[in-house]
């Protein structure tokens, strides 16, 4: 019911977003997702995931205060709303299902 | 500050990473940038950084974020992209917001679109006047476009095209004259004797009366015929439907036909293998089926015969010595071979050995031969092409000129108008409107009625394409779909014509003061320009006057020509063609003829006194003289009656003889003087004429055996029966057409297998001046074109003034001011600027008609009445054209002039 679905690569940024809540903002998501899932990460990718998430509705922003290392630029800090731990939820959800499927074939 | 340096990211690449971030998402990102970039200098050092920072930065031109740059507004900077509210979905807004972000731009454009369909509607003349012009000037412009783009690709759709050559010759005499044509062994002369010809082909040409024998009643068609060899179609591109390419004309008597022949002759059935004849002689099978000719090339024959069929049974295609009208050949070169020009002329070079090889000394140094490149056939107008390039590009001047003309127009009743349009512009730079909105805003306006004018345009186009085909006997189509050059024309058309007529205009009303034109207290002197519109008038007006100068001076010659005594008679003579010129046949039609008590006379000739076909010119040796003369003479040939049927007088001597055979010779005056001998001095005295021995009997007096473009020319007349190929029939001048028709009854019933046709002496004479017809009505119809522009142009003009002189016209009737000298007021004005223009127009015109009539030898001189001529058809449109308009201004009630103050 024109709900929006989630790409891999939204759903990890998403991840990486409550994880980091407070501080999460495009650098640390990046760097959080260079650690975590080893992999060369960009952050035009990451904005635009940023992006499309908040029109989606799943992740709110603000901007934060200056800091010195950025030249004195604000960062865009990002948090998740409820819409969006509901779908993380259900994703989840989803997933586990077809584990368990997977683990147990018998009872599916 | 070196190290700093170095330790900030590169520097083009923050440009452009400021070029393609949005702007409102620019600070945060470019924060990130940054950090991660001090980040990265830790981790990998400035270089590896650097390098890392220009990656990403290309990164960033992905359409996510092109997209949301180019839609968003340079002055809109939100804080926070989307303000924080929780637990909504925020899509919706965002959305919104982009759409008020485009919808701004459109919005101003619907403004545009909206104010200028108001204004058009409320000033309907002047739309109407604006899109008149536009619509002529440009269906000229498409329509002269469609015919020079038909000229320019005349046969270059062979594949091969680059490397097919034809054949030409020359001959060098008493001077050099030039042929497309060749003698016609040269065919297998250049495929046998030459390495850089990969294939040869000759091409004889023939009118030939086709009859389908299958069919009962023997259907009878007119068509013209090709003998070609095999390799024609191997040379040639010509799409093949049915048949062997490479060996449908190998074999004697045999055919290949377009698909449209095939229909015509055969209705509809299997043409392969079907048989016809040609000429009631020779039948044809036909071995092969082309499409039809396509409309651009210069083959038109539909029908191509094996030239095996004849190459045994014809001597003279063997023979070096002549060169017939019809024969052309053909050759493809090696491929790489006509690639450099300096090939081509070595290719040249060598074929000075044709004529070493195949001729004896003395005519060795006579024939020359050469190639010229098959794209040059059309345009060369040494070998009798079509169209010259020149009048391509003089047919394109006219077009631009057209077009220009009416650029102008709108140009001048636009900015005429542009007084009315001050509050609207003042109330639109005082909300804001820039100087660069307001241009586009006219550049709109003019579009719209650019494109208006341009639907009008392309169908008026479309609907003459017809006449102009059958004008100019061309095939000009217009299709948009298939040809892409058209539609790219006429868009560049449609932008030029909007830029040219809308950007002054446009740029006159951007730099009106606002507070002057919101007061109303613009004045004329401020809108300005108005020298330049004058001087725009002046310069449509002298194209006009130019062309009309030059439709008269070509009309006058062409009555001229016409009405001129040529020497001879040639008033109520018909003409008929004697296709079997044997004596028993042509006494049995004599006889046949002379029945009708309408018939006053009959002769039978080669053809009459000055004819554009069959004259022949030739050698002649005067009496005991060792050589021949120096100059050729035209060998005319008709029986006795010849004379008394056109008129043509003795000057000494009596006239020839019946007889069949080359007896007796009558000459001119030219050929007499020529000689060196008086009249009477050459009667009786033995010549040789074309290798024919004869006695002089008597002189005639002069007559024009050409047009009046060329002297006149030695010439002699004897009796070759074998050479009447006309019958010339002098009818009275009562009830033509039954006439006519007793005839065409007659001529049928003696000449069973052939068809008819018949054409009045005069109307043969036009041929003459074919071109120069053509030239006069292309002049009438561009004359009345610039013309008619023109008024518009003047039209708008006056307007201008009656609204500039409001006030004055009603300060000088209230003083008392008569409306003869109102009107006069207008009057002036455009008299001097049509005198201006005629000062120009005139030394311009008899420059160029000079030339024009320096290519007649008997012209008419160029006199003050054409000149006086020029510029009064010129003042009385004018004055039809302005009188309206001034007589309007000077009727007006000066009260309402005066109150407005």
């Amino acid at each position: 019911m024109g709900r929006s679905y989630l790409g891999e690569f939204e759903e990890l940024v998403l991840l990486a977003v409550t994880v980091l809540n407070p501080g999460a903002y495009g650098v640390s998501i990046a760097e959080e997702l260079r650690q975590r899932a080893n992999r060369t990460i960009s952050l035009s990718a990451v904005h635009i995931a940023l992006y499309r998430l908040e029109e989606k509705g799943y992740v709110t922003s603000e901007m934060g205060g200056a800091t010195l290392s950025r030249g004195g630029r604000r960062k865009r800090l990002f948090s998740i709303t409820t819409a969006g731990r509901e779908m993380l939820a259900e994703i989840q959800q989803v997933r586990d299902q077809f584990w368990n499927a997977i683990v147990n074939p018998a009872q599916s | 500050m070196k190290n700093e340096n170095n330790m900030s990211p590169p520097h083009w690449a923050s440009k452009l990473f400021k070029l393609l971030c949005p702007p409102d998402l620019f600070e945060e990102i470019q924060g990130d940038m940054q950090e991660q970039f001090e980040f990265d200098v830790k981790r990998v050092g400035v270089k590896a950084a650097q390098r890392i920072y220009a990656l990403e930065t290309l990164k960033f031109a992905k359409p996510y974020f092109l997209k949301k740059r180019l839609l968003t507004p340079k002055k809109a900077k939100s804080q926070s992209l989307i303000p924080n509210r929780q637990n909504q979905p925020i899509a919706k807004k965002t959305k919104s917001q982009q759409l008020t972000a485009k919808s701004s731009n459109t919005a101003m454009l619907q403004n545009y679109l909206t104010t200028a369909r108001r204004n058009l509607a409320r000033h309907k003349s002047y739309t109407l006047i604006n899109i008149l012009g536009l619509v002529l000037g440009m269906s000229c412009g498409i329509l002269i476009f469609s015919l020079v783009n038909y000229h320019l690709g005349f046969d270059r759709f062979h594949e091969k095209a680059d490397r097919i050559y034809r054949v030409t010759s020359e001959l060098h005499q008493e001077d050099v004259s030039k042929y497309g044509t060749v003698p016609q062994p040269i065919g297998a002369a250049m495929r046998n004797d030459f390495a850089f010809v990969e294939k040869a082909s000759m091409l004889i040409n023939f009118g030939a009366t086709i009859s389908v024998t299958t069919e009962k009643n023997k259907a009878k068609f007119g068509d013209r015929v090709a003998y070609t060899e095999q390799q024609f179609f191997e040379i040639m591109d010509f799409p093949v439907v049915a048949g062997d390419r490479k060996t449908m004309l190998s074999q004697p008597n045999t055919a290949v036909i377009t698909e449209q022949l095939a229909d015509k002759y055969f209705h509809g059935e299997e043409a392969i293998g079907k048989s016809f004849r040609v000429d009631n002689k020779t039948d044809f099978t036909v071995t092969g089926v082309i499409k039809d000719l396509p409309e651009n090339t210069d083959f038109r024959q539909e029908i191509f015969l094996s030239y095996v069929t004849i190459s045994q049974t014809q001597p003279w295609l063997n023979s070096w010595g002549g060169i017939y009208s019809g024969t052309q050949a053909f050759v493809l070169l090696k491929p790489g071979a006509g690639a450099a020009k300096a090939d081509i002329t070595n290719a040249q070079k060598a074929m000075a050995g044709i004529s070493t090889k195949y001729y004896n000394a003395k005519d060795a140094k006579a024939f020359k031969f050469n190639l010229q490149p098959l794209s040059d056939m059309h345009m060369n107008q040494e070998f009798d092409g079509t169209i010259a390039k020149s009048q391509l590009l003089a047919l394109s001047l006219v077009a631009v000129f057209l077009i220009i003309t009416a650029c102008v127009n709108f140009i001048n009743l636009a900015t005429a108008q542009a007084l009315g349009r001050s509050k609207e512009i003042g109330v639109r730079k005082v909300m804001g409107s820039m100087k660069s909105q307001l241009f586009w805003q006219f550049i709109t306006e003019t579009a719209l009625i650019t494109l208006i004018a341009f639907i009008f345009a392309v169908t008026l186009a479309y609907f003459c394409l017809p006449y102009m085909n059958v004008m100019l006997s061309t095939r000009v189509t217009i299709d948009l779909l298939t040809n892409w050059n058209q539609p790219i024309f006429i868009v560049c058309l449609l932008v030029v014509v909007t830029f040219i007529s809308g950007s002054y205009p446009g740029l006159v009303l951007a730099g009106f003061q606002p507070i002057a034109a919101l007061k109303g207290k613009l004045t004329q002197s401020q809108v300005g320009g108005f020298s330049i519109r004058k001087g725009l008038v002046v310069a449509q007006f002298a194209i006009s006057q130019t062309l009309l100068i030059g439709t008269i001076v070509v009309a006058s010659q062409m009555r001229f020509n016409s009405e001129a005594d040529m020497g001879f008679k040639k008033d109520a003579i018909v003409m008929l063609p004697v296709p079997e010129t044997t004596p028993a046949k042509t006494s049995a039609m004599r006889a046949r003829f002379s029945q009708l008590p309408e018939v006053e006379k009959i002769t039978f000739c080669e053809a009459p006194p000055a004819s554009p076909d069959g004259n022949f010119d030739t050698g002649i040796r005067y009496a005991s003289r060792p050589e021949p003369e120096k100059f050729t003479i035209f060998l005319k040939s008709g029986d006795p009656e010849y004379l008394s049927m056109f008129g043509l007088q003795l000057v000494a001597g009596r006239n020839l003889a019946q007889s069949d055979t080359v007896r007796e010779y009558l000459l001119n005056e030219t050929a007499a003087k020529k000689l060196g001998v008086k009249p009477e001095e050459a009667i009786g005295k033995n010549v040789n004429i074309n290798n024919a021995d004869g006695t002089i009997v008597g002189v005639m007096k002069d007559f024009h055996n050409f047009s009046f473009r060329s002297k006149i020319e030695p010439v002699c007349l004897t009796t070759r029966s074998d050479h009447y190929y006309r019958a010339a029939l002098k009818i009275s001048g009562q009830n033509v057409p039954k006439t006519l028709a007793s005839l065409e009854k007659i001529w049928n019933e003696t000449n069973a297998e052939y068809i008819y046709s018949y054409q009045f002496l005069d109307d043969h004479l036009t041929y003459f001046y074919g071109t120069d017809e053509l030239m006069l009505k292309l002049m009438w119809i561009f004359a009345a074109i610039a013309i008619f522009i023109g008024c518009l142009g003047l039209y708008g003009l006056i307007s201008f003034m009656a609204a500039q002189k409001t006030k004055e016209i009603g300060v000088r009737k209230t003083l008392g001011a008569g409306i003869g000298s109102i009107i006069w007021l207008f009057g002036k004005q455009f008299a001097s600027l049509l005198i201006i223009a005629f000062i120009i127009a005139a030394p311009i015109g008899w420059w160029l008609m000079d030339k024009y009539l320096a290519d007649f030898q008997y012209h008419i001189d160029l006199n003050a009445t054409i000149f006086i001529a020029a510029i009064g058809i010129t003042f009385l449109i004018a004055i039809v054209t302005v009188g309206y308009r001034s007589v309007k201004a000077a009727l007006m009630n000066p009260v309402k002039a005066l109150r407005s103050e």
